[in-house]
């Protein structure tokens, strides 16, 4: 798994043109798809992912049976949360697990939807394309619904609506083709690559505790934001830049994603 | 852990309210057990010291009918007014209590050691008890919850010409919330809010049950009956979300139940 830093990437996507990029880069995302766990969904009626070992998030994922016992973190790191925060603190941890979970609800959805569109159509490596970066997310939302219950945080009251608005967007882009589809993950994974660099930089500045499940969350965060950027270099290895209107189309996208996000914070 | 003098006042409080009432009274008889240098001279804290330590706007006619004279203002400022009797001692009480009731609740699950439904049981059956040793000041006490904390100038529901409705919600949703959590609830999106509205639900009508007129009972009697109430309600509503089709049912049953709820408390 690449574990490109998020300055380096966008630096070499301000740089390439797309055209030059297709032709230097690798096809879709690195990686062998994840395997999964027999039993157990996730709130975005998703399987649950076996933990990849030295990931951060392998301390919420069910090991697999064959894998060596992992590194035991301790049970306060993934099952209590820290009860000395300012209400302020506590206010920036619930907004972060809230808003992160319903992001990663979209996601799954948006990628659910485009799949369903495209595993009709001809082009069975696309509909795998797509299938490999669902299965990312399926991990994502899978800690996330960890998280939520772990740090008693409400989850957002719109969860019925965000289902709704993902399946929308992938399956409509979708419908416009293989580049408007790529051109929606671009935009959205901007946006979430973005957003979860910010909050790792909040959980810096406001965070001195010494309770582990911090550290542990901001691991979390760095290595989802570092798989959000490699769904963003397969779409654009996936001439998401060619679609017609391009621009048009994902300045509507980050904003509708930038809208959901201030709402999914609070409510 | 070093608590303030408010804190240490409304805990040495809490075992007179059978005998003394959510009433400021309580507050004064347990301020002469403060321990050293706080112990006030007997017969303990005034009236005026109290509504200094738990500040609460004038009641609430005198506010809104008509606007202080230039006297009025004046005897206020120096806590010197006639109409002294305030509910802000009394209202702190009935919080500190009902926090106290669910900190038992939470304590007798963990102690028992069940989780999920049978967990769920266990601390409804609690909370119902826990309110026998007050069944006759009860009334009072969730009447003092709607009063007004602000005056109108900051918050015009001051105004509203019946309790307000809020307080006894979040009263109940704060039960229905750690109940949820201490059984073990992991639900996600929107099962998360209904697991909450069937726990909240059902410890509102139990409780409206238990403040119901029943002359012909004792205090023991009423609990008894409550219990049993709870225990119906339970398998009740749990059969109702089983089923698919039971799923409008179950969201009339809340609907309906908070209604009858609300007209009861002269809503
Ligand atoms: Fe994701
Ligand atoms: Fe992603």
């Amino acid at each position: 798994m690449a574990m490109r830093s998020f300055a380096s990437t966008s630096t070499l996507l301000l740089r390439a043109r797309p055209c030059t990029f297709t032709l230097l880069c690798r096809h879709h995302s690195s990686g062998p798809p994840p395997i999964f766990a027999p039993s157990g969904s996730t709130s975005a009626h998703t399987e649950i992912p076996y933990a990849e070992p030295n990931l951060a998030s392998s301390a919420y994922l069910p090991p697999q049976p064959s894998a060596p016992p992992p590194e035991q973190l301790s049970p306060e790191a993934t099952q209590s949360t820290p009860l000395d925060l300012t209400p302020e603190q506590r206010r920036l941890l619930e907004e972060i697990i809230r808003v992160d979970q319903a992001g990663e609800l979209g996601a799954n959805l948006i990628y659910q939807g485009q799949h369903a569109v495209f595993a009709r159509g001809k082009d069975k490596k696309l509909a795998d394309i797509v299938q490999h970066m669902w299965d990312g997310e399926k991990k994502h939302i899978a800690v996330f619904d960890k998280l939520i219950t772990q740090h008693d945080v409400r989850p957002t009251a719109l969860y019925p609506l965000w289902k709704v608005a993902g399946f929308a967007l992938g399956a409509g882009t979708a419908l416009l083709g293989k580049r408007a589809a790529m051109a929606c993950t671009e935009a959205v994974e901007t946006v979430i690559g973005e957003h979860y660099n910010s909050q790792v930089e909040a959980l810096l500045r406001t965070f001195p505790t010494n309770h582990p499940s911090i550290p542990l969350l901001r691991q979390i965060l760095q290595e989802f934001r570092d798989d959000e950027l490699e769904h963003l270099d397969t779409a654009v290895e996936n001439e998401s830049q060619m679609t017609p209107h391009h621009a048009l189309l994902s300045a509507l996208i980050a904003a509708g994603c930038r809208g959901a996000i201030g709402v999914s914070e609070r409510v | 852990m070093a608590s303030s003098v408010p804190q240490q006042l409304l805990r040495l409080a809490l075992p007179l309210i059978p005998k003394s009432g959510f009433t400021a009274h309580s507050l004064q008889l347990a301020s002469l057990s403060l321990p050293a240098p706080h112990t006030p001279p007997a017969p303990g804290y005034t009236t005026h010291t109290l509504n200094g330590l738990f500040p609460s706007p004038p009641p609430l006619p005198y506010t809104s009918t008509h606007s202080l004279s230039r006297e009025e203002l004046k005897a206020d400022a120096q806590g010197s007014s006639l109409e002294t009797e305030r509910v802000g001692p009394a209202m702190a009480l009935v919080q500190e209590w009902l926090a106290e009731g669910r900190r038992d609740m939470v304590g007798r699950i963990r102690e028992v050691g069940v989780r999920g439904e049978a967990g769920v049981r266990e601390g409804l059956r609690q909370r119902v008890r826990y309110n026998e040793p007050v069944l006759g000041q009860l009334v009072q006490a969730l009447a003092l919850l709607g009063a007004p904390t602000t005056t109108a100038l900051s918050s015009p529901s001051a105004l509203l010409p019946f309790p307000s409705p809020a307080p006894h919600l979040s009263h109940v949703a704060r039960i229905a919330h750690d109940l949820a959590k201490v059984s073990g609830d992991e639900s996600q999106g929107a099962d998360w809010y209904l697991s909450r509205a069937r726990l909240g639900t059902i410890y509102g009508l139990a409780e409206l049950h238990l403040l119901s007129p029943s002359n012909a009972l004792t205090p023991s009697e009423r609990v008894e009956s409550t219990l049993e109430l709870v225990d119906t309600l339970l398998e009740r509503s749990r059969s109702m979300q089983k089923s698919v089709e039971g799923a409008g049912a179950f969201a009339e049953w809340v609907g309906k139940s908070w209604m009858g709820m609300g007209r009861s408390l002269g809503l």
